[in-house]
């Protein structure tokens, strides 16, 4: 039976956004709006120094201070537990919410205060005397390999946590080449920064632990605070509304959430900790913190034989999330066939805030380094940028395709790709050859502008399974319960157009639900670009088996079969005919038991479905770059991106996350970047002098799309969350580079850097006055 | 202290700490928190309100300094249920995500058309420039100011530029 012609779907329209009128009027609440009768308020004393013994804590300052309910010491939460599990033997170390005898990074907690008031809190909190005792500071990674371990009781006796390595060394050193080059990229420490701080609101009740939270996934912080308070999980709930923003920083739980648990334990009363956006970029989880070193070995024709790649991880003070961690060099040899591949990774402490999930997670750094190397054969051949990768592209018919070195060195299986196709396309979209012209009748009037392109692949939908449970209320309205979890991608929208296209429905009819712990189901929440492929193919499903019995009452009711019912508009109808029930009809038949035999009565769902695999999104992006002569200052002056997700659900949505993933790897790629100085202490601890990026300083973009479908899931849509941030910072980088004749640059490529390479080239070409 | 003030049409009038902010006056005396802090630098824009007509980062100015003083938050920006034309922008034109900084972002964009009704791209810009948003790579802001631009001159908005808009 086809009935696909009469259904309406909303699957690709660009449906307006159902969450937008809360949002716009000022009326939807973030945790911090939330504050109970009798709420305290939590402030932290934390380390000024990056690496310090505490010789001594003296409270008494504001043990009788009136208002103050609580100060807790290092010594009153030395028992509690908090992920990720310590493992001594694999130099895991132990993580506290407080700091147990010695600070290890600037910024680590110490004490926390909790009071009637944020700002009574904060005064008291500063009226708490430490005496501290400064250690050398462990800060740069390739200096720490060598100095004395941060963490002397693990088994390592060194700061290298880990090292591991994959490939085969003797093929590589045997390949033919002529070609071998290496190089350096740098992936230096980026901020998520959210627009919104993480907050957190803790209240222990008779029924047990409630908190509200700005988590990325409430159920896996809900299984982890029962776990590490000794709660069954029947008696926590952890409800997260509105999130501003998250960006992978809001996924996994650090020491602030623990103190706030434990203080509203003490107190017994409702306790609120609000980050503030000093604390935000002093201890949050930072991305990036990588540096490659790659050797390529090519042929003349620019056909790469060999990469390999050794990685040193700032992995800073602590692991905060460790499964990441193996991303980057399985996902090495980007979209190229690569015969021979190989890695070394070594995790490195220092006196850093701990290395976070960040937007992409890994594939940055992976497509960042592999893009550099294309630029430096490229240069080395003599071969257009653009050439260079068509010549190693993995070809569309080798899919599904084993990639970066196979499954021995740990490479992932390309579900789908057709990259020449995107290439061809943004290419045609900015009129390569004719921006190529521009740039060389620029060089002739003294104007310096370049040209980067890049290509990337990324993989989405880890944790290959997700969770959605429908509801259908009497009125016949609808309501998903999901276990992925919104911070703006617009779920509350495009799931529901998911959902009302099976069920015939108009969207404004289903509402989606998602962050509170005691209505959805299991699952892990919004990370890695997860949520359409596991969240929505739940949603679907779901959807799908709530249509298969509506369908059976649907018959019942107009003694007709199954197989001949269709749902749309609102109404169950037999099809080719004009007899129908409405949609209100079946629910009621539903609920009230007139139900055929074998049927429930109900029309509830849950699933729980697993994927087909995880799935691997590619897209090519085009930056053009202009350099000021004098100063070396660089303007970003235009920006395309050809991106393929598979199917789209909601265009627009789509677009607005590509849109936001460009400004944060133009961002990287140009100005953002974490500074410590010498001492080790943060230089970068305000949006003053951490730049993320303003209106002023970025083009609107050119967007345009393939479709590669995924059979990975039943909807064939790929990851879209992460896309725009992985291409688009060595775009920029290779557009820098390319106008500065293919200087060597690192991110972020600041004034500086520029004006250096543009005093080099000079001298180099001789007398930089000479005519 | 004594602080008295018009927010929203209402005359309100508080005993604060000299050192209370503008902003957190309104989120936690007035409890009209659709104003947001993103940072505590007066540099991200979360904060924006109208202090007499004006633009105001309602973290750089204390309570008592907005004494007698007619102040506008988002919550006000409707009217009897019609959304102001930025309000419409923004949602018309997907100019918000995770809505974090939209609040803020809206009463600088009425601010500023409020100068300018017709704007360049360069202009509308220069004009959110203090504001930060990390979701939308501010495209579709200016987008959504655009649209809410030719609403306000009576004019039909430019179409959206996403795959099957009008």
């Amino acid at each position: 039976m086809n009935t696909e012609a009469t259904i309406p779907s909303f699957i690709g329209a660009p449906v307006q956004r159902r969450e937008d009128p809360s949002l716009i009027t000022g009326t939807a609440r973030y945790v911090d709006d939330l504050t109970p009768t009798g709420t305290l308020h939590l402030a932290i004393v934390r380390s000024p120094f990056a690496h310090a013994d505490i010789i001594d804590i003296d409270t008494s300052a504001v043990d009788d201070m009136h208002g103050v309910w609580a100060v807790i010491t290092p010594d009153e939460v030395a028992d509690v537990q908090m992920p990720p599990t310590p493992r001594p033997d694999r130099n895991v170390p132990r993580r506290f919410p407080l700091v147990q005898g010695r600070a290890l990074m600037p910024g680590d907690p110490v004490v926390a205060v909790v009071a009637e008031s944020p700002s009574l809190a904060r005064d008291a909190a500063d009226l708490i005397f430490v005496d501290y005792e400064p250690l050398e500071v462990v800060g740069d990674v390739e200096d720490a390999m060598e100095a004395p371990p941060i963490h002397p009781d693990l088994s390592s006796g060194s700061n290298v946590a880990y090292d591991r390595s994959k490939g085969d060394r003797q093929a590589f050193d045997a390949l033919e080449g002529p070609i071998r080059l290496n190089g350096l990229v740098d992936h230096p420490r980026v901020v998520p920064a959210p627009m919104e701080n993480r907050v957190i609101l803790a209240e222990w009740k008779e029924s047990g632990l409630t908190v509200h939270m700005n988590s990325q996934a409430p159920q896996l912080m809900h299984e982890q605070f029962a776990s590490d308070f000794g709660l069954p999980q029947s008696e926590v709930r952890v409800i997260t509304p509105y999130v501003g923003g998250a960006f992978g920083c809001k996924f996994d739980p650090a020491e602030e959430e623990y103190l706030t648990i434990v203080a509203a334990r003490i107190t017994g009363r409702p306790v609120k900790w609000a980050e503030t956006r000093r604390e935000h970029l002093l201890t949050i989880g930072h991305g990036r913190a990588q540096l490659h070193r790659y050797e390529v070995v090519a042929d003349t024709g620019g056909r790469i034989q060999g990469l390999w790649v050794d990685s040193l991880i700032d992995l800073g003070c602590r692991h905060r999330y460790l499964s990441y961690m193996e991303i980057t060099p399985r996902m090495g040899t980007g979209n190229y066939d690569i015969g021979v591949y190989g890695w070394r990774m070594r995790g490195v402490w220092t006196n850093r805030a701990p290395r976070g999930i960040y937007r992409g997670a890994g594939r940055p750094e992976a497509t960042l380094t592999v893009e550099r190397v294309m630029e430096a054969v490229a240069a080395a051949t003599g071969l257009d940028p653009t050439e260079v990768r068509r010549r190693n592209f993995i070809d569309p018919d080798a899919f599904p395709y084993h990639s970066s070195g196979g499954a021995e060195a740990g490479g992932y299986k390309y579900d789908t790709g057709e990259y020449e196709k995107a290439l061809d396309k943004l290419l045609e979209e900015c009129d390569y050859e004719g921006l190529r012209q521009e740039q060389a009748e620029a060089r002739d009037m003294g104007r310096i502008l370049g040209i980067g392109l890049a290509a990337y692949v990324e993989v989405c939908g880890f944790e290959d399974w997700g969770a959605a449970r429908i509801q259908v209320h009497a009125d016949g309205s609808v309501t998903v319960y999901v276990e992925t979890l919104d911070q703006g991608q617009g779920h509350r929208t495009s799931f529901a157009q998911l959902v009302a296209s099976v069920l015939g429905l108009d969207v404004s009819q289903v509402k989606v639900e998602n962050g509170d712990s005691a209505a959805t189901p299991y699952g892990w929440g919004t990370s890695g670009s997860r949520s359409i492929a596991q969240g929505g193919s739940a949603s679907h499903a779901a959807a799908e088996k709530v249509g298969v019995k509506a369908k059976k009452i649907a018959a019942h009711l107009l003694e007709a079969s199954d197989a001949d019912i269709v749902l749309a508009d609102g109404k169950a109808s037999v099809t080719g005919t004009d007899v129908s029930v409405t949609w209100e009809e079946v629910v009621s038949a539903a609920l009230t038991g007139n139900v055929p035999e074998g049927v429930t009565p109900g029309l509830d769902e849950e699933i729980h479905l697993k994927s087909g695999g995880l799935n691997f999104p590619f897209g090519m992006h085009l930056a053009v770059v202009e350099i000021d002569p004098e100063s070396g200052s660089p303007k970003l002056d235009r920006m395309w991106a050809v991106d393929d997700a598979g199917n789209i659900i909601n265009p627009m949505l789509a677009d607005g996350q590509r849109h936001g993933g460009l400004a944060q790897g133009i961002g990287q790629a140009m100005w953002e970047e974490v500074v410590y100085d010498d001492d080790g202490n943060l230089a970068t601890s305000s949006f003053m002098d951490y730049l993320i990026p303003t209106a002023v300083t970025l083009p609107s973009f050119g967007l345009d799309s393939t479709v590669t479908t995924t059979p990975t899931n039943p909807l064939g849509a790929k990851g879209i969350g992460e896309a725009g941030a992985i291409g688009s910072t060595p775009a920029v980088l290779n557009a820098i580079s390319d106008a500065l004749g293919g200087a060597e640059v690192q991110v972020p490529v600041k004034p500086e850097q520029i004006w250096r390479a543009l005093q080099a080239a000079d001298l180099r070409r001789g007398d930089p006055t000479d005519g | 202290m004594e602080v008295s003030m018009t927010v929203n049409g209402r005359a309100v009038s508080a005993d604060v700490e000299p050192r209370t902010l503008l902003v957190h006056f309104l989120r936690e005396n007035l409890r009209l928190t659709g104003t947001h802090v993103g940072c505590e630098t007066g540099y991200c824009g979360a904060c924006t309100v109208h202090v007499d007509g004006k633009a105001v980062k309602s973290c750089t100015m204390l309570a008592v300094q907005a004494e007698g003083a007619d102040v506008k938050t988002i919550e006000s920006l409707a009217s009897n249920g019609n959304l102001h034309p930025v309000q419409e922008g923004f949602w018309e034109r997907h100019g918000l995500q995770c809505g974090f900084c939209t609040p803020g972002m809206i009463m600088a964009s009425v601010a500023l058309l409020d100068e300018n009704n017709n704007p360049s791209e360069d202009e509308i810009r220069h004009g959110i420039e203090g504001n930060l948003c990390r979701c939308t790579g501010y495209h579709n802001i200016v987008r959504a100011v655009e649209y809410a631009g030719a609403k306000m001159r009576g004019e039909e908005p430019p179409p959206p530029d996403w795959e099957g808009g009008e």
